[in-house]
């Protein structure tokens, strides 16, 4: 009765003195909103502390939600298994359907989150309580910063039992897959295919201009870059995409392969090799090789202006190659080839990079042998071919790189490809990634765009900011 | 201040003897009717209803925005006002909040000058033309992803139809969107297009309310077109006015989708507005308390500007 007078409830609280109707009404508004507040408060408590866990979180950061196992053999116990996929090719073809016939017990469901936020889906799926899917798919680059977040588990347990149980695909399997996910001593993941940055051509100008591929250093592709522009002033040499928010591939490719030094996903700028990096494509900026509006390019733009035979030259990932087969009178040799980036200036080396995506186990995965019987039909030889088949990526499998089929599917992946993909290192990766690509992609517009600082100006002026990070 | 109002003002008694005499009256309802507490709590399930579904994500995106985390996904320590502080200092904050006032207040201009324009010609369509009224909302059920999409194609520098057109002429076309002041035209271009529908129907719709008599006697007064607009009919459609252009500045200024897919905020940050700002800050950085301090300052800034059209609009309604 107190709170209806306090509110202006005159009829039910006799002997308290009414309040005015405009008062009553803040008040309850007042009241409304702490009480509000008070929900927010407490419903806040669980996603204050990354550690803490809820529903079927338990034990996120530290180990795995259910047990570790030390084999698997025999074990055909009922499981569902739910699986989240970065993108719907990156899914074996037949959603598997191959490993339900083998496993009736076992029901594997897919769902493709194809925004890029699974990592915050998780991390609210978390703080509700709510049970998250057994296995997820992701950029290796975010590996820590799902680890960091308690949303996934490591999976050294599942890899022992693979040695042991399948010895033959384990051993087939670069090391390089489960390296790339090792954080503390503990692997967080399987990044079993990678794309694969390599340089596009336009063969019959190439030929034209008598430019023969492949390039030993970096001042080669440059000789030829200029050649291309003598021979045909219209064209475009070098296609790169620069448009915001596309992310800094091809800054980031070159640069590892013309051996920037990288401390986590920050480059050291004021290096040797940085710098020559930063002069390189300054250099191709006002020598007309590489146009200012690229800055307004995203893949899309870049890929179309090769397509359409306005550039002679394009940086991007094996994948693209897909796309450009579906073009007609755009055909594989005889009007574009392909040749892999060189690794030497004149005076510092570097490597090939790839970029992987990782399959990665939540804490709530509790049935491991089914994740792993998952895991290992994704790793299977021709499970893999039919997935690059679909329009994904090569694998990190040395059986399936050397079968046949692979020609059939990826004809441009020759000898040379394979060789150099299979020695290529990872994606400089940090939980900062995200912040030093938004610095780099201030840099790369910069150059893009044309400026009149030098290669060391522009060094001393980010380099800086992304030490900070 | 009106009649009725001025006449409570002169017997600030009389509700209330009125409803005690209800209340001991015969017949009379002791529950509905008489305390001023009965409604509220019949009404109580829809107030806590809604103020759970819209009011307690905004007070809890607040309330975690006085939070803050080393890294995603750690130990979450308070700050209080923490957040807003380093977001003010920040200079690429201020300069997407400088960016963010271009835009909205050019969204604003350009919408409602070509919402009026389109508003007065299809109020004045003939009858075969009418389907035209139905067509102006075309924009309004694409995408705004799309709509950026297509905007990006057709300004594009080397294949985009507009350069092609200027290209026939002997012309070289601009690059619209790799050169930073042309990229911002750019951008409230294709905002306005996706906003200007509703702009368009709040318009036509004020101007069709108007009474004819009122236009007849201008016209015999000697007011004919631009005069008979200016004084006449965009006063009389001033409370449609308003709602468009509250309706513009809450659209443009959460307006994410547009700059998005068209620039990403580019070139070099020239369309780097507070939403990508917010939106790279979460998504990139993954900084969400530093992204939510950032929306609940939109939330604020979005009140405030709302709450201040309002009271043009009321003043500018007396004048008239």
């Amino acid at each position: 009765m107190r709170v209806a007078a306090w509110l202006g409830a005159s009829g039910w609280s006799r002997g308290v003195e009414p309040v005015g109707k405009a008062t009553g009404r803040l008040r309850l508004f007042a009241l409304l909103l702490l009480l509000t507040l008070v929900a927010a408060a407490c419903g806040g408590g669980g996603g204050e502390s990354g550690d803490e866990s809820a529903g079927g979180t338990e034990g996120a950061t530290g180990g795995a939600g259910g047990s570790e196992v030390t084999s698997c053999e025999g074990d055909d116990a009922e499981a569902e298994v739910l699986v989240w996929g970065s993108r719907d090719y990156y899914l074996p073809p037949d959603q598997f359907e191959g490993l339900m016939e083998e496993f009736p017990n076992l029901t594997i469901s897919t769902d493709v989150q194809s925004n890029d936020d699974i990592l915050e889906q998780l991390q609210r799926m978390k703080d509700a309580g709510q049970k998250m899917p057994d296995i997820v798919h992701d950029d290796t680059f975010l590996v820590e910063a799902y680890k960091e977040a308690g949303v996934v588990s490591p999976i050294d347990d599942l890899m022992a039992v693979w040695e042991q149980e399948e010895p033959e695909q384990y051993e087939a399997i670069l090391p390089i897959t489960w390296e790339e996910n090792q954080y503390d001593d503990q692997t967080y993941g399987m990044a079993i295919m990678s794309n694969y940055d390599i340089v596009y051509y336009n063969t019959p100008w190439f030929e034209e201009a008598g430019i023969e591929p492949p390039f030993e250093t970096f001042d080669d592709l440059y000789q030829a870059m200029v050649k291309m522009k003598e021979s045909r002033p219209d064209s475009i040499p070098l296609t790169v995409q620069a448009l915001a928010g596309e992310g800094v591939t091809t800054f980031k490719t070159v640069g590892s392969a013309m051996g920037v030094p990288f401390e986590g996903a920050v480059p050291d700028l004021q290096s040797e090799a940085g710098l020559e990096l930063i002069e390189f494509f300054q250099n191709a900026q006002s020598d007309e090789l590489l146009p200012p509006e690229a800055i307004s390019w995203g893949e899309s733009e870049a890929r179309a202006a090769f397509i359409r035979g306005d550039a002679d030259l394009i940086m991007d990932g094996i994948t693209v190659a897909a796309d450009f087969n579906e073009v007609g009178d755009f055909t594989y040799p005889e009007d574009w080839q392909t040749t892999v980036l060189p690794t030497q200036t004149d005076s510092t080396e570097g490597e090939r990079i790839t970029s992987a995506r990782t399959w990665m186990l939540t804490p709530d995965a509790q049935n491991r042998c089914a994740a792993l019987d998952v895991l290992q039909y994704i790793a299977d030889k021709d499970v893999l071919l039919d997935t690059l088949e679909g329009g994904a990526v090569p694998m990190r499998h040395t059986e399936a790189v050397d079968d046949p089929r692979m020609q059939e599917i990826l004809p441009l992946f020759t000898d040379e490809l394979k060789d150099t993909y299979l020695e290529a290192g990872t994606v400089p990766a940090g939980l900062n990634s995200g912040e030093v690509e938004e610095v780099l992609e201030q840099l790369w517009g910069e150059i893009v765009t044309g400026t009149d600082a030098s290669a060391q100006e522009l060094a001393d002026k980010y380099q800086p900011q992304l030490d900070e990070l | 201040m009106t009649a009725v109002t001025a006449k409570r003002a002169s017997h600030p008694q009389t509700p209330r003897r009125k409803k005690k005499t209800n209340r001991d009256g015969p017949g009379s309802n002791a529950l509905i009717g008489h305390s001023k507490w009965v409604p509220y709590l019949f009404s109580a399930p829809s107030i806590i209803a809604v103020a759970a579904m819209l009011a307690f994500p905004v007070l809890y995106g607040v309330y975690k925005s006085l939070y803050r985390a080393p890294r995603f996904g750690a130990d979450q320590e308070f700050v209080g006002l923490g957040n807003y502080v380093d977001m003010f200092k920040s200079p690429e904050f201020l300069d997407s909040l400088t960016k963010t006032a271009i835009f909205v207040t050019g969204c604003i201009v350009v919408g409602t000058t070509l919402g009026l324009l389109f508003a007065f010609a299809l109020n004045r369509v003939l009858k075969r033309l009418r389907f035209l009224r139905a067509v102006t909302i075309a924009p309004y059920i694409i995408s705004n992803v799309a709509a950026a999409v297509m905007f990006r194609i057709l300004f594009n520098t080397e294949f985009g139809m507009l350069n092609r057109t200027i290209e026939f002429f002997g012309l070289d076309g601009p690059r619209w969107l790799s050169t930073p002041a042309l990229a911002m035209v750019v951008v409230i271009l294709a905002q306005v297009w996706t906003d200007l529908p509703l702009t368009i129907l709040l318009l036509l719709g004020g101007l069709q309310s108007i009474d004819s008599s009122y236009l007849d006697a201008a016209l015999v007064d000697g007011a004919t077109g631009w005069k008979r607009a200016w004084h006449l009919s965009i006063p009389l459609i001033a409370p449609q006015l308003m709602i468009s252009i509250v309706w513009l500045s809450y659209s443009t200024l959460t307006g994410l989708g547009v700059v998005l897919a068209l620039t990403g905020g580019g070139p070099l940050k020239a369309t780097h507005t507070l939403p990508m700002d917010m939106y790279s800050t979460a998504f990139q950085s993954l900084k969400m308390n530093e992204a939510l301090a950032i929306a609940t300052f939109l939330l604020v800034l979005n009140a405030v500007l709302t709450l201040m059209f309002v009271r043009f609009s009321r003043r500018y309604e007396v004048a008239a």
